[in-house]
């Protein structure tokens, strides 16, 4: 496939986005048309006189503009981890959630949510012990990748370890109080609505300085897929590469588990659809192609979580999980690379 | 930084192994030689004697128990040692034993990846880039295969897409990692003809690790012997093959190696 092409892909995808971008932010109990929200976003005056549109102005502005920007941020955000994994591990399976690096997060998460039932879920505190939770995990497997130079046991040890965490938690829950125990529950189901305004203000330029700082890395991505001998001999600093990649996963994973719950199977589907669709690996191309891929599929799984027009809320984690799961068994039957 | 003139790899008094905690391992014993342009040296030894640690140690992926490694060019000489990993891949290139798996890549994607050290950040290709690649797919017969997806190549392929892309690399040294080990015996002779062709044009000199005698003994301007304990002979093949160093290193219980043929044989051949 010809650059040109690649570059028509990537385009159409943040089309796509834009698309379920403006979606989600019509769907609601408030029905509000495409173009009211047009107007809005672009700040168009709105006459003061009309009550409905002063409604919708808030609604918008207020509610459905954060829980998108959150959706899109951070499905963007864990599909650009699950791809800087996959090129660290060069294993297709790897994943934040596979390898027990969104069990770290959670973990964190919890003991602080748990511990602390006077504050409300979320805020600064949630993500600093979110990050710290995942921070550890990464280095733990990296640390088995160097040393055993195993990928199925670093998979196999992330696995494992994910269950380790979870059940440290399941402990955790045990001995707190009903009102700890409640947000954390409502936290663990998984939303992007839960986001508030404030912590919305830490969270996107955070995210949005990890995505730059990943696209700054791109080419020692391209030499990391023959390898870290290969990556090494043509230059590349491994060990500062090893330290960014830990970094950036651990931030991106931390902040969106913290803030929006964990959130299952956008992070190994997503690199999965955007090369399928973009059918390269160059990082130059893909990295920007699964910020978009990621994005649009939480869009779409948080539409689709509020059943447009029914009133009921799935579990945001079931409906990623629906839609991940084809294509990690797709993936482990390897149909789209022999194409 | 000295001057050498002549010279583009200078090994002084090195020994290599892995340091482990406190504990210490050495694999080979001190060694001390220096090497002209346009040379193929091939590095020979039974299983685990360390063809691959001093091959590794001498490009300087990993770090020696002691002693130096120069590389030398252009009338500088620099201690390895002292360079950063972007410095090295400018002078030296490698191609390893097991072809990589990288997914999607097509061949010309691969062998532009040995560009890495010349462009900026982003990996963007010059004119002079694009020409370097072509070249280098040219002088392996690749650039047939350029369009194709990597990982549909065959071994013998693929190795060959490998060195192009360390040729493309444009670096004076090229270490290869027992390059042909997996592949049947037409490849392998492919192969050998390249590295041969690629030495006789006189500006790059190419150090090879082999388990195929026959190769060293033929292909090779310079061999060296790294027996059971560690210790490394330096010598031209003829001389090690008639000093009995070659016969001595490997021979075992029946198997000899015969001085006049150049060959290992049987002591007695079976009835």
């Amino acid at each position: 496939m010809t650059i040109n092409r690649r570059k028509t892909g990537l385009a159409l995808t943040g089309l796509l986005v834009l698309l379920l971008f403006m979606i989600s932010i019509s769907n609601g109990s408030v029905k509000i048309p495409l173009r009211g929200i047009a107007g809005i976003l672009l700040q168009e005056n709105i006459s003061q006189d009309d009550a409905m549109q002063i409604r919708n102005q808030k609604i918008v502005l207020e509610l459905r503009l954060p829980r998108a920007l959150a959706a899109a941020f951070g499905g963007a955000a864990l599909a650009l981890s699950g791809l800087l994994l996959q090129t660290f591990f060069r294993n297709p399976l790897a994943g934040p959630d596979v390898l027990g690096i969104a069990s770290g997060a959670g973990l964190g998460a919890a003991v602080t949510i748990l511990a602390v039932p006077i504050l409300k879920t979320g805020g600064i505190s949630v993500l600093a012990s979110s990050v710290a939770g995942s921070l550890i995990v990464t280095a733990l497997l990296i640390g088995l990748v160097k040393k055993y130079e195993s990928m199925t046991i670093t998979l196999l040890a992330g696995l494992l370890t994910g269950y380790f965490l979870h059940s440290l938690t399941g402990i955790l829950i045990r001995f707190s109080s009903n009102q700890a125990v409640r947000s954390y529950i409502n936290w663990s189901a998984g939303s992007f609505r839960n986001i508030s305004r404030e912590d919305l203000g830490i969270f996107l330029p955070l995210l949005a300085s990890s995505f730059l700082a990943s696209f700054l890395l791109s080419k020692q991505c391209d030499l990391y897929l023959l390898g870290e001998d290969y990556a090494l001999s043509m230059g590349s600093d491994t060990r500062k590469f090893r330290i960014s990649l830990i970094l950036l996963t651990s931030v991106m994973t931390g902040a969106v588990t913290a803030l929006c719950g964990p959130v299952s199977f956008i992070g190994i589907a997503a690199p999965h659809f955007c090369r399928m669709a973009l059918k390269t690996d160059r990082h130059s191309i893909l990295i920007p192609g699964v910020i978009f891929t990621g994005a649009a599929l939480a869009l779409a799984a948080d539409t689709i979580s509020a059943l447009p027009g029914s009133g009921i809320m799935l579990p945001l984690n079931s409906v990623t999980a629906i839609i991940g799961t084809p294509v990690v068994i797709k993936v482990l039957l390897k149909g789209y690379y022999e194409r | 930084m000295k001057d050498n003139k002549g010279m583009i790899l200078e090994i002084s008094n090195l020994a290599t192994g892995y340091k482990t905690g406190k504990t210490l391992r050495q694999v080979t014993r001190l060694f001390s030689t220096s090497i002209s342009k346009g040379k193929i040296i091939s590095l020979i030894g039974p299983n685990g004697c360390g063809k691959t640690t001093l091959l590794k140690t001498i490009s300087g992926m990993i770090k020696p128990l002691s002693g130096t490694v120069f590389y030398s060019g252009g009338g500088i000489t620099d201690d390895i040692s002292k360079m950063s990993s972007a410095e090295l891949a400018s002078r030296r290139a490698l191609v390893l034993t097991k072809p990589p798996e990288p997914g999607m890549m097509s061949v010309s994607e691969i062998v532009s990846l040995g560009r890495a050290p010349h462009t900026n950040w982003k990996g963007k290709l010059s004119e002079k880039d694009k020409e370097a690649i072509h070249n280098s797919l040219a002088i392996t017969g690749s650039s047939p295969l350029s369009e194709r997806i990597f990982r549909t190549l065959s071994d013998g392929e693929k190795q060959k897409v490998m060195l192009s892309r360390a040729l493309a690399q444009d670096t004076p040294l090229i270490f290869l990692d027992e390059p042909a080990a997996f592949l049947d015996l037409p490849s392998r002779m492919e192969l050998a003809g390249l590295l041969a062709g690629i030495r006789d044009k006189g500006e790059k000199t190419l150090l090879i690790t082999t388990h195929d005698i026959d190769f060293a003994l033929k292909y090779s301007d310079i061999m060296w012997i790294i027996d059971s304990k560690g210790a490394v002979y330096d010598g031209l093949p003829d001389n090690l093959a008639l000093d009995g160093t070659i016969g001595r290193v490997f021979s075992r219980g029946e198997i000899i190696f015969n001085i006049e043929k150049r060959q290992f044989e049987h002591k007695k051949l079976p009835d």
